[in-house]
């Protein structure tokens, strides 16, 4: 190999000392690594880390923390190492079996490098704008200054402008319009933020292909704009806070290039912002903050024993109860916390919890989100957690078994029971039979039984049925029957507590009663509204109390001089009330009965 | 030539009444703007900065460096050799009152002290390893804000306005939110030193008017205007005469900027518009008078950011035990001190986020040192310049992440050791100013910031 490189050298010198050729990156350099490297080391892949495919890009390290080439320094330049290397090396580049340039063509390279790696489009962007613009684009910019935007590059090295016009208070003539065209093809970061005039046509903003940030927020945009947005490939950034998009401009906001998109503002209905989500599946969408969450915290943080508080117990609900009866509990719904006997607030988590319970130790397990998060005791921090298989559509209950082990249950479609071990890998798997696919209907409060079955309740298939762990059913309860008012009552089965004695207390949501079932499936007990005096609403959660009271939550309660959860005892006489305005009750773990303890726990 | 001396006594109305040009009519005279945004070196990642101050020295073991060795430890006498301390009544070692939790999916460990911040721990970068020069508040003071131990240098806001300019026509290029906590060292602390006057920091109060003399005297606009003509005609000619000394060029900026500021501070101080669950957020509501008045400033702070103020400095209240220096009473002075700036600083950054500006706005939390892990008498911690915490997000930080480490009991650094120099070299870095470039010619050298100090870090950007 040597010779025909020696002879090679010794030409090109020879001819290079006649003309003098003065190598620049875009005509000599930059055609040799597109046909040959940037396959490899390009925008589409990035072996080692290494892009070759921009003059910046030649300045810049990899992986192994050297750029690809020294300038004036050739024999330091990795990218000639690799070149130079024989093809027998692992290490040579372009590797063995690929085509690779021609000694003629590293020399230029080796030539460029040597003389500085010049590049004249970088040279021309250091200069200033006023030095590098022709007259109609620098009198665009002038024109735009004297308006009172800010139109200047974005660093002494590039050739990408900012222009923030925010000074022009959102309100832009079409010459406005047609100096930020003049100049469009150089920026690159655009702060348009309050613009009040339309562009003078929909499709305006598609001609910014260099544009990487762009601020729109509090704007109100078309869905034509909007669409205009789309094709900006280099748009890394798009803020529409505050901004007002109808729902027709929502769904048309296609930006999937973008590595961040600000939306807190945009009104739209849940199934259009999912829409939107799925559309940007590599983007980070952020939108509003959540006033719950600091809530949340700040209550918490109260009961901290060196936090500093000043401030009144907080209050939300009140227990009222003619014989007395004081409960501390765990509320799961929109609000879901601790609350004490006293009324004052203990501890708050995330809203909506669909089950949830107190640890011995004092943790909290909720299913809330999509998750079974366990908490730890007094604060925010998450110490276990499952999350919902994303082939399901919801995850309902959660239960803390003797064994560490946590029962949740997936709806959706591959209903199924699980107990997932502390480490959080699936333990059992149990497939279920709710009869619907209708996932929210499925199935709710499952629990296992101590022999080691697992308790049911189906809501559209009226029925509670009783599994072995190998997912054969092995007992079931009707809940359509006739003297309960058949299909038509709605007896949907929410909660089914299995009782020392063998019987199953059910909670039938939309039939508001609440039912005891002996095994063979008759009504041995039933409380329904003409007990109760119309407190059921939807009865969901419940707990049976060690001295036979059953706690019911009505989920459904919605007049707030109603309770959420009431208590009655066995002979159907409401003995204690929950009055909570500011949340639902989905379920509820009691915790103590007037300073006892309310183990051990059936609900 | 006039000497400086004369001229000020021949200028029209004497001492401290400079002409003003063209201020009325918006005249353009060479930049449209007096301090006119300038070109950074390289792309920035941030363009604007608010810095926290936390005046007093907070303590690393009980706020973001957690150290399970030192309530192993609690109750004995340090084993490891101690440096004199500025009160020389050391104790023993001293456990945090406060637990720590992990927040977020980055698990970073934040103690109970700010639980709020917890919420954004995946927004914050950590640094641990922070040294001061000096373990006395105004040489410290001195050091976090200029770069340099002793009085008399440019703060470093009064450094980021030299060399970027403002984006704000009407508002000044670097603002001190004043708690009403004067630091140690004064309020020379946020001065211009050697640089152009227009560059000091403009201190808006916590009261109304946020500013002195931003209202006008003159019962109508037009009444003030002509008096304003009058002067710039006087004036007109010793301006042309002395050929733009830089001093008549800044000291007139800055009434142009007086001018204007008429107009736009009012509305910076007016928050009636924003919602009722902002200033939930921020804790306008709090129970807690301190943190009503800090949530305020924070809500300022954003506020000057969004019409353009480069550099905003917040300081904290007085009425929390003399600011973080709890000498004694640790528990008592941090945990309100905690109090009042918790919520309002967690707000600030969620409030930043949701509006798209937390990418282009670097925060800075930081003290001027830390705090022993051995006590002080029985209850209090004493000064510790030896090792120390303090947090930046936002602008191109990396969030969610720790750098640097001190030894088990929190005492000293042991890897990857910063100063002062090192902070302010990568905020500039993140602003697009290359530290070694940016340079005023003072007392026959080009000074920096940064001195002749300061290495950038990549590790801390995203």
């Amino acid at each position: 190999m040597r010779l025909p490189l020696a002879l090679a050298l010794a030409t090109t010198t020879f001819s290079l000392r006649a003309e003098e050729i003065v190598y620049d990156y875009d005509e000599h350099i930059a055609p040799i690594l597109r046909e040959y490297c940037i396959g490899c080391h390009g925008p589409d892949k990035q072996k080692s880390k290494f892009r070759l495919d921009s003059f910046e890009r030649l300045m810049t390290p990899g992986s192994s923390d050297a750029a690809p080439i020294v300038p004036f320094v050739p024999m330091e330049s990795p990218l000639l190492e690799y070149l130079l290397m024989p093809k027998s090396d692992e290490y040579a580049m372009p590797p063995e079996d690929e085509p690779s340039p021609s000694t003629d063509e590293i020399l230029i390279i080796a030539q460029w490098i040597y003389h500085g790696a010049s590049s004249r489009e970088a040279e021309r962007a250091k200069l200033p704008l006023e030095d590098r613009f022709d007259p109609a684009p620098l009198a665009a910019v002038m024109r735009l200054r004297a308006n009172g935007a800010i139109v200047q590059k974005l660093s002494a090295l590039d050739a990408g402008l900012l222009a923030d016009l925010r000074g022009l208070s959102g309100e832009l003539t079409p010459d406005n319009f047609s100096d930020l065209t003049l100049i469009a093809a150089w920026i690159e970061e655009m702060n348009l933020s309050g613009l009040k005039s339309s562009p003078p046509d929909p499709s305006w903003f598609s001609q910014f292909e260099r544009l990487k940030v762009l601020n729109l927020s509090d704007t109100a945009l078309s869905a034509d704009q909007v669409s205009a947005l789309t094709p900006l490939g280099a748009l890394a950034r798009l803020n529409l806070a505050n901004s007002t998009l109808k729902p027709d401009a929502i769904a048309a906001l296609t930006v999937p290039q973008a590595e961040r998109l600000f939306i807190r503002g945009l009104t739209a209905n849940r199934k259009i912002l999912r829409e939107l989500q799925a559309r940007h599946p590599d983007t980070e969408v952020i939108g509003d903050w959540d006033l719950d969450q600091t809530d949340i915290v700040q209550q918490n943080a109260r009961h901290d024993s060196n936090a500093f508080d000043p401030g009144e117990p907080i209050i939300l609900g009140r227990q009222v109860s003619a014989s007395g009866i004081k409960h501390s509990l765990l509320l799961c719904g929109k609000f879901t916390g601790i609350i004490s006997e006293d009324n004052e607030v203990l501890w708050r988590g995330p809203s909506g919890a669909r089950d949830g319970m107190v640890l011995p130790n004092g943790n909290v397990l909720l299913s809330v989100q999509g998750e079974a998060r366990e908490y730890r005791a007094g604060s925010q921090e998450i110490v276990w957690s499952y999350q919902l298989d994303e082939r399901n559509a919801e995850l309902g209950t959660v239960f803390r078994l003797p064994t560490g082990n946590t029962l949740v249950v997936e709806r959706g479609v591959l209903p199924r029971l699980l107990e997932v071990d502390p480490a959080g890998r699936i333990a059992v798997e149990v497939p279920l039979q709710p009869e619907t696919d209708n996932s929210h209907m499925q199935t709710r409060m499952a629990r296992k039984l101590p022999h080691g079955n697992y308790l049911v309740p189906h809501l559209l298939a009226f029925k509670i049925k009783e599994y072995t762990p190998t997912g054969e059913v092995v007992n079931v309860i009707p809940t359509d029957l006739p003297e309960l008012g058949g299909r038509e009552a709605r007896n949907w089965p929410f909660t089914a507590i299995r009782l020392a004695n063998g019987n199953t207390l059910a909670n039938l949501t939309n039939g508001n009663k609440t039912v005891e079932f002996a095994p063979d499936g008759t009504v041995v007990w039933r409380v329904d509204n003409d007990d109760v005096d119309g407190r059921f609403a939807d009865p969901c959660g419940g707990q049976r109390l060690p001295n036979g009271n059953t706690v019911i939550c009505s989920y459904g309660q919605r007049d707030p001089t109603k309770p959420r959860v009431f208590e009655i005892n066995a002979h159907k006489e409401v003995v204690w009330e929950l009055f909570f305005p500011p949340s639902t009750a989905h379920e509820v773990h009691v915790l103590t009965t007037n300073g006892q303890s309310t183990d051990p726990l059936l609900k | 030539m006039f000497s400086r001396r004369e001229f000020l006594q021949k200028s029209a109305m004497g001492f401290g009444t400079l002409a003003l040009s063209g201020v009325m009519e918006q005249e353009l005279l060479g930049s449209p703007m007096p301090l006119y945004p300038k070109v950074p070196h390289f792309a920035a990642r941030a363009k604007q900065v608010i810095f926290l101050y936390m005046d007093g020295g907070v303590s690393q073991v009980d706020s973001f460096d957690p150290k399970p060795q030192l309530a192993k430890e609690h109750g004995q006498a340090p084993k490891f050799s101690v440096d004199a301390t500025v009160f020389n009544n050391n104790g023993n070692l001293l456990k945090s009152p406060w637990e720590f939790n992990r927040y977020g999916e980055s698990g970073l460990p934040v103690s109970d002290l700010f639980p709020h911040l917890g919420s954004c721990a995946d927004d914050l970068c950590v640094v641990r390893s922070m040294t001061a020069f000096s373990p006395n508040h105004p040489n410290a003071n001195y050091a976090l804000h200029s770069g340099h131990a002793l009085s008399g240098r440019p703060s470093m806001g009064a450094w980021v306005s030299y060399g970027l300019g403002t984006l704000s026509q009407n508002l000044p290029s670097y603002v001190v939110i004043h708690g009403g906590q004067v630091p140690a060292g004064g309020m020379q602390n946020f001065g211009n030193g050697f640089l152009p006057a227009n560059h000091q920091g403009s201190i808006f109060l916590n009261e109304h008017p946020v500013l002195q003399n931003t209202s006008p005297l003159e019962k109508s606009a037009e009444i003030q205007k002509q008096k304003l003509r009058f002067l710039h005609e006087v004036d007109g000619n010793l301006e042309a005469r002395l050929a733009h000394a830089e001093a008549i060029e800044s000291a007139i900026q800055n009434y142009e900027l007086a001018f204007r500021m008429q107009m736009e501070v009012p509305d910076v101080t007016d928050i009636s518009g924003e919602t009722d669950a902002t200033k939930k957020l921020y804790g306008l509501d709090a129970p807690y008078q301190n943190t009503r008045t800090y949530a305020a400033q924070c809500l300022m702070a954003r506020r000057l950011v969004e019409r353009g103020v480069r550099f905003v400095e917040l300081t904290i209240n007085p009425g929390n035990g003399d600011r973080w220096d709890q000498h004694s009473n640790l528990i008592d002075g941090h945990q309100k001190n905690a109090a009042a700036v918790d919520q309002p600083i967690a707000g600030l950054i969620k409030d930043l986020k949701s509006r798209g500006m937390l990418d282009d706005t670097l925060l800075v939390f930081s003290g001027e040192f830390g705090r022993t892990p051995f006590a002080q008498g029985t209850n209090g911690r004493d000064h510790n310049p030896q090792g120390f915490s303090m947090w930046m997000a936002g602008g191109g930080i990396k969030g969610g992440m720790t750098y640097g480490a001190t030894d088990e009991y929190g005492y000293r650094v042991i890897e990857n050791k910063l100063t002062v120099h090192d902070l302010h070299a990568n905020m500039l870095h993140l602003m697009g100013i290359d530290h070694k470039r940016l340079t005023y010619r003072y007392s026959g050298r080009d000074v920096r910031l940064t001195d002749v100090h300061g290495e950038i870090i990549p590790e801390l950007f995203s």
